[in-house]
């Protein structure tokens, strides 16, 4: 049976037809899901990047790192929410906020520190009384998201079932009865 | 002009969402079945939004 080219936008490279000693597939089972994970989580598209899909990671940096980067320069920033439901500022909703655009990662760490060290510790804009702050924080919020979904994915193709590389998703399609 | 950057604030996010998506879900494909997918996925939720910001423009008029 003709079975179907497997394909991918990173699919001309020699590197992303067989993972030699020493290639990035190789590198990734050396670490553990956990660590994969956490470094995804701090730099966008790093488990797609250790996985054999460098040029994919790539995208997902950029184009996350750049929506990031908009919102920021609107005015957006990570918020620290109330914690304490018997406080006045309590909201669910600014709490489910925080976690999203916490899913920034690294620029989201970055993006906190005046709101834990005062504004002297701002390294981006930080004004949330600014009229483009909501506008920036949705930003934030779209980054954050997808960033969590990039995550999510590259746990469900290369690191469940402990199949640390790029054929992990299609290995296992093929193993089901 | 605030009102300007939210529309295209809502190309620039649905072009973000979409392309995110298409690259995460379809790790074997083609660069050009991928691009379709992204397109497909943006006119959908462009045209879910819009047919959403009628919905609220008559409610808004109740």
């Amino acid at each position: 049976m003709k079975t179907e080219p497997r394909n991918d936008t990173d699919a001309g490279s020699s590197e992303s037809r067989a993972t030699p000693p020493g290639s990035s597939a190789l590198r990734a089972r050396r670490q553990s899901t956990p660590l994969v994970l956490l470094l995804s989580w701090l730099v966008p598209g790093y488990g797609f990047m250790v996985n054999g899909h460098v040029k994919r990671g790539v995208y997902f940096f950029v184009i996350l790192e750049l929506t990031f980067l908009v919102g920021a320069f609107l005015y957006g920033s990570v918020l620290l929410p109330e914690f304490r439901p018997s406080r006045e500022g309590f909201n669910l909703v600014t709490i489910l906020t925080f976690f999203t655009q916490i899913f920034n990662g690294g620029l989201g760490i970055i993006s906190l520190l005046p709101e834990i060290f005062g504004r002297g510790a701002a390294i981006l804009p930080y004004n949330e009384a600014n009229q483009w702050a909501d506008l920036g924080s949705f930003f934030l919020l779209v980054s954050g998201g997808m960033n969590y979904f990039v995550i999510v994915n590259t746990y469900d193709h290369f690191l469940r079932n402990g199949l640390h590389d790029k054929h992990g998703a299609a290995r296992r399609r093929e193993a089901r009865p | 002009m605030i009102g300007y950057a939210y529309v295209g604030s809502l190309f620039f996010l649905t072009f973000v969402v979409c392309t995110v998506y298409s690259l995460a879900r379809e790790v074997n494909v083609t660069s050009l079945r991928l691009a379709r997918e992204t397109g497909r996925r943006a006119a959908q939720l462009l045209g879910l939004l819009a047919a959403l910001a009628v919905v609220v423009y008559f409610l808004s008029k109740i």
